[in-house]
């Protein structure tokens, strides 16, 4: 593009940031795109619950973001935990988290996954999240107020636009870390995983 | 050409829009009518009554009001007066005005979130957007009194924490105007509405002959014709000084549920109005009491009772002569409703009757299994 | 009010008057079942409003509590009894009340105690739970906590907040006096030369 003034200006700009080729270009709009919109699976799993009834209606409007809640993980992009997690939830949230389709996000609420909370003494809950479940934000307060968790979804967004290191990259290539740590602390009794290569192992339909 | 039946199972499950809260209800079916139903709690079960084993008051205080998330008010309450009959402790008349006026104002947020989740499992979705709205302002004034939007540790053994803020009792007061427009119009858009008059009525009849027996409490034997209530029966703090009615139905079905609720909405904010008039301007707010490590609880047992917006709750509480709590045990309102009533009303029922019987009945699982 | 202390002369008891509204009855496991019917039959407390437990370890025993309540729900009376430790077992009532067998269920579950006759003890919160039953007082929470979901760790450099923001105080402090110092002898040669 070397006619007229403005043609290597612009040339240069773009030389300049890098974004030369168009492939980038593409990856850099669908980075926006997906930050714009971002549905979340309806799973009420802890006290934190009571807080996201506020941050979806009318008053602290969360869907001015682009977050909007869906039925299924199979739909959703974020999962949100709000809160201590049971053994026995825990097995539900791991088959939920591997149904989801890639890219997955975690947000997490409160002080009890980061490092045991209140119930840190209890004989049912777990301490530290980040061992089984890749974990991308993690929001403070018992409970968090709405405006928090709408920060934690700005925060969310801004990493997705930049492209940085999300935590179902560090799930796929780490997986057998987080399958030792579910099987050692669920007693060996953690359900199929949905993380096997189906598709080239068994028929998958086709041949 | 004969039909073939088939029952299939499904788990109206953890994860799902359409429950209160995190429990699962095992369903089998043929075609969309119920055979059989199974409740499986156990999702949010923390142990409870094994940390408060290990605490002494002032740290058990700290965490007894997450045991019911939508509404912990009347667990601090209970925690409070059970600790008072075993150390012989008299709290003065402003700290009962106090404590009764926080418990109507919990009572009166409970009752906006549940509207907006009946309405929620029917499909009507402009209500929760309302309801929810207009609890929060509430949830501001209790910032205003406690710190706190939901979790408010505000109710001790010998009183309250605070003294009322300069102007407290008139903004509630202006509050309480706005709420007395805003029920005429739920009543318009909610309680009058077509779909959810078909819907509702019909479904969900408890049986009044064996409600009594079987420990039912609340709303479900007050739309059943029976007229009971901890506050008049049992009274505690400033009931018996206050004036108030306990609305009742007959029919005992969903929709007689959902009228004695507004019913008791209007009379809270009775209640609150007289509470405004004739609070006290002077007196302790909290009595003296032991230092941490040395309020020592007698070596006896007690069983105190409150009334939620969902039913009566009960806490046995125990001592043993040292310093830390040697027993406490919660029987929440949503321990029968969630197992014994729903597995029998969801006998013969539709599939997606389901969710809308669960807000009916008012189950809240964290107090299930605590 | 009832007067119960006349109505219960010829079974072995114990009664204590907590307030007016709130009895306790203690009696021994043999009446147990007697007990109850009486009360639902003749004095009208036809309610059973919880079944609560305790462990007393000292005295090698588990007291159970009955609380029962009247049809106008505004008398309590709590019926307790004593069992032995070992091979703990109690007269199921689910076939008086159905929601007995709710509460019993969880009391298994906690406690480890067998009712002879119930329907379905299988288990209420825990899930494949392979330890004692967690309400007894010689489970220690702690050390089963400890071994197994460790803490996070500490900070990477673990330094003491107090001491540090000391010292980066003083820091601060020493370099403003050096740059105030060389203002003041630059303005002193700036004097000089004129």
């Amino acid at each position: 593009m070397e006619d007229g003034f403005h043609g290597s200006a612009l040339k240069c700009k773009l030389e300049e940031s890098g974004l030369v080729n168009t492939h980038a270009i593409m990856e850099k709009a669908v980075r926006w795109f997906q930050s714009r919109s971002i549905f979340v699976v309806a799973y009420g799993t802890g006290c934190g619950a009571i807080e996201m009834p506020p941050t979806f209606t009318s008053r602290y409007d969360a869907e001015r973001m682009g977050v909007v809640g869906v039925a299924t993980p199979r739909q959703a992009d974020v999962i949100i935990l709000s809160g201590y997690l049971a053994y026995k939830t825990l097995r539900r949230v791991i088959r939920t988290y591997e149904q989801m389709q890639r890219p997955r996000y975690v947000i997490t609420l409160g002080s009890c996954p980061i490092n045991g909370g209140m119930y840190w003494d209890s004989y049912n809950t777990i301490k530290k999240l980040d061992d089984y479940i890749p974990v991308d934000v993690y929001v403070n307060g018992c409970m968090p107020r709405p405006e928090s968790v709408i920060e934690g979804f700005v925060l969310l967004q801004e990493r997705i636009k930049n492209g940085e290191e999300a935590g179902w990259q560090k799930y796929d290539s780490n997986l057998e870390f987080y399958k030792e740590n579910q099987k050692r602390v669920l007693g060996g009794n953690v359900d199929p995983s949905y993380e096997s290569d189906w598709y080239n192992l068994g028929d998958g339909g086709i041949s | 050409m004969s039909e073939i039946q088939k029952a299939i199972k499904i788990f109206h499950g953890p994860q799902h829009p359409g429950i209160t809260g995190n429990m699962s209800v095992e369903l089998d079916l043929i075609g969309e009518t119920i055979q059989k139903a199974q409740t499986h709690v156990g999702y949010l079960h923390r142990g409870f009554e094994k940390l408060i084993e290990r605490r002494t008051v002032v740290q058990g205080f700290t965490i007894v009001c997450r045991i019911c998330v939508p509404e912990p008010d009347p667990n601090e309450e209970n925690y409070a007066r059970a600790v008072e009959t075993l150390a012989g402790l008299e709290i003065s008349e402003k700290a009962k005005y106090i404590r009764t006026m926080v418990l109507e104002m919990a009572r009166l947020a409970n009752l906006f979130m549940w509207m907006g989740g009946q309405a929620g499992s029917i499909g009507l979705g402009l209500i929760p957007q309302w309801s929810v709205c207009d609890r929060d302002y509430m949830l501001d004034l209790f910032e205003e009194l406690t710190g706190a939007r939901v979790y408010h540790m505000y109710a001790f053994p010998g009183g309250v924490r605070r003294e009322l803020p300069e102007g407290f009792l008139g903004r509630l007061s202006d509050l309480l105007d706005y709420y007395e427009k805003r029920i005429v119009v739920y009543n318009n858009t909610f309680f009058d509405n077509v779909v959810f008059k078909t819907r509702a009525i019909g479904v969900g009849i408890v049986n009044k002959d064996e409600a009594l027996k079987n420990a039912y409490v609340g709303q479900t034997l007050r739309a059943c014709g029976i007229k009971r209530d901890v506050r008049k029966d049992m009274p505690y703090l400033m009931y018996d000084k206050l004036d108030f009615d306990i609305p009742i139905q007959t029919e005992g079905d969903v929709y007689a549920r959902a009228l004695v609720r507004r019913d008791e909405m209007i009379q809270s904010i009775r209640i609150l109005r007289q509470i405004i008039e004739q609070m006290p301007s002077e007196g302790d707010i909290l009595q003296k009491i032991p230092k941490h490590r040395k309020f020592i609880l007698p070596a006896e047992d007690t069983y105190v009772q409150t009334e939620t917006a969902r039913g009566a709750m009960s806490y046995y509480m125990a001592g043993d002569g040292t310093e830390k709590i040697r027993r406490m045990q919660v029987r929440g309102p949503s321990l029968i409703h969630g197992f014994t009533l729903l597995e029998k009303l969801l006998v013969d029922s539709q599939l997606s009757d389901v969710a809308m019987t669960m807000n009916s009945l008012g189950i809240c699982p964290p107090e299930i299994e605590r | 009010m009832i007067d119960l202390a006349s109505k219960l002369e010829n079974i072995s008891l114990e009664l204590v008057e907590k307030n007016k509204r709130l009895y306790k009855v203690v009696v021994a496991i043999e009446n147990l079942e007697s007990l109850l019917l009486k009360f639902i039959n003749e004095f009208g407390y036809i309610t059973l409003d919880s079944m609560n437990y305790r462990d007393d370890i000292e005295d090698g025993v588990f007291t159970i509590t009955y609380c029962l309540q009247t049809e106008k729900r505004d008398h309590i009376v709590m019926v307790q009894t004593s069992i032995v430790r070992e091979n703990a077992t109690l007269p199921s009532i689910h076939t008086i009340w159905p929601q007995a067998e709710i509460m019993e269920r969880e009391m298994h579950e906690m406690l480890g105690v067998d009712f002879p006759g119930h329907p379905t003890l299988i288990d209420f919160a825990l899930e494949h739970w392979q330890e004692m039953p967690p309400m007894r007082r010689d489970f220690d929470t702690l050390e089963f906590v400890n071994s197994l979901d460790p803490f996070r760790g500490q900070r990477d450099d673990n330094l003491d907040v107090k001491v540090e923001m000391k010292r980066l105080r003083a820091e601060k402090k020493a370099l403003k006096l050096k740059a105030e110092q060389e203002e003041n002898s630059k303005s002193e040669e700036g004097q000089e030369h004129e």
